[in-house]
């Protein structure tokens, strides 16, 4: 049973997660074109300092990027970990799940996250990021772009498409579509790789509800190790009066167990000032102020023992990392968006966020998120995939929306001139090479000026004659920039006859801070 | 001896004129389909036009006055389909999407007439941004026009009874099912058609895997477009995308020549386009598979016009 004493504090703290929440997924959804600069589609990502750490640890390169991060250790250095109680959009879905999710019994030590936070950065000294897989705020967009997002449009239009069937109704249906259209129902069908992955992972922290209330923040989050190290002086926090009965009521129901065994003393590295104890608290003796807790926190210490295993262990994942096969066909079709960073520093800044897939879908569609065929290192990194969609030739939206910089902003001039790869036909099966009748679609989408797919009249020999005037398509190498509207539009079943590879790929080299 | 019969001399007379004057109406009847020399002289309809200078809106409603006037579609409280090119995220001066001005004009012409104007194209490049960058979308928008993305839900599959390559092809619900249909093309160059104008430009109004129909084009092309002509072909030929078609990027492939071609039969009008173009009709072969299917004629009709405004 919970009692509200007070319920304005808590209805305040509710207000800030939902509206906090509303901001973000409105963010998200203007991830589109046409794409309003004014609007910070990525802030959400920007203000992750632990994004900032890792990915600058294992990059070696200033991001400047992420400077509203400096917003969250400021708030955090001064409010505890109120990002995690107000802010966090992972959190509040956690909240809000949590109530439907029956428990076991509570349980599960706070410090496991400092010994993920320490591995995380292991690793990345080591040059591995691997926020990719744990950070909240990226599991939270990736989650929206890969999984809720395709599956409220297919929802939706579901239902909509019952409606426009539907003669009575058809004319409603059609004009709530065009009002949804664009912004939360994309133009054409959005569909994703690795939905099911990135649903069942999203699933699994919810799930982990099963062991306690914010078990995810709690024992796991290290963005929350991070900002619970950084609080942990905090000059506002819990304050208990004299008027204490130590009745335990704050103390069972806290759902970070950050309150110690005396009642009185707050561990603010785990607090994330939900303001529930003070409502609770029969005897009124609980407020929240500015207020040095001088004493009392346990300190942070995760044992020499476990501290060991961590950096053994980070390591050899760290080693085992780099030594994975990584297949040259597979690679060698890896598009990687246009302004992508050198390879290495792009997996070291890529968060796996899924913004620029979100972005792309709106416009030419191609941007995926790879699944294992470029090794583990590489899961969730977006890459072009031409037979899905193109590069729209004259949009420059991933690289508005990276929230780290991995994909660079580009002008729209740049952008035109920016090489993602190569086309290549393949004779054998290219229509009029192969069967001697015109088709050039090709050269018809292609988008440079002049094109780079231009076509001269031939012979063809066939089985049953020789024929000439055919008009076969050829490439040319010096103008061709890799967008991949000609393998995207190219009719031939399966594979297209005409494929981009990487080869000649203008990647973005940042100097890095240290060349180790 | 005498006749047995009364000879009646004014009835005789009488049948003798009735008899020269339909024999002369019936040979004049007759002869008349063979153009003799002065029925050239007789005042013919125009039913197509071209009209040279001016602005794109004093070109659209002079073209339109030649053709017959609004009257004639009796507009008001129909639905019409105005069906400009939006196909390539390009800007109106790369000549590689309809002119917004001209589709303004078109719309606002029959909007004023009492007309539900629909507009809408199967783009290649991204719907919205077609729509916005070719200045389309904010031009008939403002003129009065219902401006739609396509969906893929609104495509009915047509039976192609008169098809030689194709039996069927998923067609435009607004647009098959309109009261009237505007074909609002621009004259420009195309890789495989060489020169394209109205007819090519029915291939937005297509759904399915468009590409296929590149392979046998002329054939396939035709065999899509015999149910679904339009009532009316507006080439906007203000300017005219000469190489690197259909989508250009280059002003330096532009000519800007300020003229519009206007008319009923949808294959003349497509071959004065590619005349003006510089290319010979006769040798494009979708027009030639129209023509030869009883679709319109290649040759420059009876009811030509040109009009130079200044």
């Amino acid at each position: 049973m919970r009692l509200s004493l007070k319920p304005k504090a808590i209805f305040l703290r509710r207000s800030s997660q939902i509206v906090f929440l509303l901001i973000f997924t409105a963010l998200f959804l203007s991830a589109r074109d046409p794409l309003l600069t004014s609007i910070p589609t990525d802030l959400l990502l920007r203000i992750d300092p632990l994004a900032a750490l890792i990915a600058m640890l294992s990059s070696r390169l200033l991001l400047t990027t992420f400077w509203p991060a400096i917003i969250t250790i400021i708030l955090s250095i001064l409010l505890g970990r109120s990002f995690c109680g107000w802010v966090c959009p992972l959190g509040t879905t956690i909240d809000v799940t949590d109530r439907i999710i029956p428990k076991f019994k509570p349980r599960g030590a706070s410090h496991w996250k400092y010994a993920v936070l320490i591995g995380l950065v292991i690793t990345a000294i080591a040059g591995i990021q691997i926020i990719w897989l744990l950070d909240p705020l990226v599991i939270f967009t990736r989650t929206l772009t890969l999984t809720i997002y395709p599956l409220v449009g297919w929802g939706l239009g579901g239902i909509l498409n019952l409606g426009l069937a539907w003669d009575p109704a058809s004319g409603f249906a059609n004009w709530i579509w065009g009002w949804f259209e664009g912004w939360l129902l994309p133009l054409k069908p959005f569909q994703t790789a690795l939905l099911t992955t990135t649903l069942v992972f999203f699933a699994g922290i919810l799930i982990l509800e099963k062991f306690g209330r914010r078990y995810w923040c709690r024992v796991l989050c290290p963005l929350g190790a991070l900002l619970g190290i950084i609080s942990r002086y905090s000059p506002f926090g819990r304050k208990v009066s004299t008027e204490c009965s130590a009745c335990a009521l704050c103390a069972q129901e806290c759902r970070m167990g950050a309150i110690e065994p005396d009642f009185l003393s707050t561990r603010r590295a785990e607090c994330i000032l939900c303001l529930e104890c003070s409502e609770l608290c029969p005897a009124e003796a609980t407020t929240y102020n500015w207020y040095f807790q001088e004493k009392g926190q346990a300190a942070l210490n995760i044992g020499r023992r476990r501290a060991l295993w961590v950096v053994g262990s980070s390591l050899l994942a760290a080693g085992a990392w780099r030594t994975g096969l990584m297949d040259r066909t597979a690679t060698g079709y890896c598009i990687r968006p246009p302004g992508a960073l050198r390879e290495d520093e792009f997996l070291d800044t890529c968060l796996r966020c899924q913004e620029c897939v979100k972005a792309c879908s709106s416009t030419g569609g191609c941007l995926q998120p790879s699944a294992l065929e470029l090794g583990w290192g590489a899961i969730w990194t977006p890459r072009a995939h031409m037979r899905e969609g193109y590069c729209e030739y004259s949009c420059t939206l991933c690289g508005q929306v990276c929230p780290s910089g991995a994909l660079q902003k580009l002008t729209v001039a740049d952008k035109k001139q920016k090489v993602i790869g190569l086309a290549y036909f393949d004779h054998s099966r290219c229509i009029p090479w192969a069967t001697g009748d015109d088709c050039i679609v090709c050269e018809e989408h292609c988008p440079t000026s002049p094109k780079a797919i231009q076509f001269r009249k031939g012979t063809v020999d066939l089985a049953q004659e020789i024929r000439t005037g055919v008009k076969l398509p050829y490439v040319d190498t010096a103008k061709c920039i890799g967008c991949g509207i000609c393998e995207y539009k190219c009719p031939i079943k399966g594979e297209s006859a005409i494929r981009i590879t990487n080869e000649g790929e203008q990647r973005t080299v940042k100097p890095r801070l240290l060349s180790l | 001896m005498k006749s047995p019969l009364k000879y009646d001399n004014t009835i005789q007379s009488t049948d003798r004129r009735r008899f020269m004057l339909t024999t002369a109406a019936g040979t004049a009847a007759m002869l008349l389909p063979f153009r003799l020399p002065w029925a050239d002289e007789l005042p013919t309809r125009t039913t197509l036009v071209v009209v040279r200078g001016g602005t794109p809106e004093m070109r659209f409603e002079t073209a339109l006055k030649a053709l017959g006037g609004m009257a004639q579609f009796r507009p008001s409280g129909k639905n019409v389909v105005v069906k400009p090119n939006i196909g390539w995220d390009r800007t109106p001066e790369q000549g590689a999407d309809t002119d917004p001005e001209l589709v303004a004009a078109v719309v606002k012409s029959f909007v004023s007439a009492g007309a539900l104007v629909g507009v809408f194209d199967n783009t290649c490049n991204t719907a919205q941004r077609c729509y916005a960058n070719s200045g389309i979308e904010a031009a008939a928008k403002q003129a009065g026009a219902e401006v739609s993305f396509m969906r893929k839900q609104l495509f009915d599959e047509l039976e192609l009874p008169d098809g030689i390559l194709l039996k069927s092809w998923p067609i435009y619900r607004d647009y098959h099912k309109a009261d009237l249909r505007i074909n609002l093309p621009i004259l420009k160059h195309h890789g495989l058609a060489e020169v394209t104008g109205g007819l090519k430009n029915l291939m937005g109004i297509m759904g399915g895997e468009r590409s296929e129909i590149h392979r046998s084009f002329d054939k396939k092309l035709i065999d899509v477009v015999t149910p679904i002509l339009p009532e009316l072909t507006v080439i906007d030929a203000r300017r005219m995308l000469m190489r690197n078609g259909p989508q250009g990027g280059n002003l330096e492939d532009v000519k800007t020549i300020n003229t519009l071609i206007a008319g009923f039969d949808p294959v003349a009008v497509d071959a004065e386009g590619a005349r003006i173009f510089g290319a010979v009709p006769a040798d494009l072969g979708y027009l030639v598979e129209a023509q030869r299917r009883g679709l319109g004629e290649i040759e420059r009709p009876a009811g030509y016009q040109e009009i130079n405004l200044t």
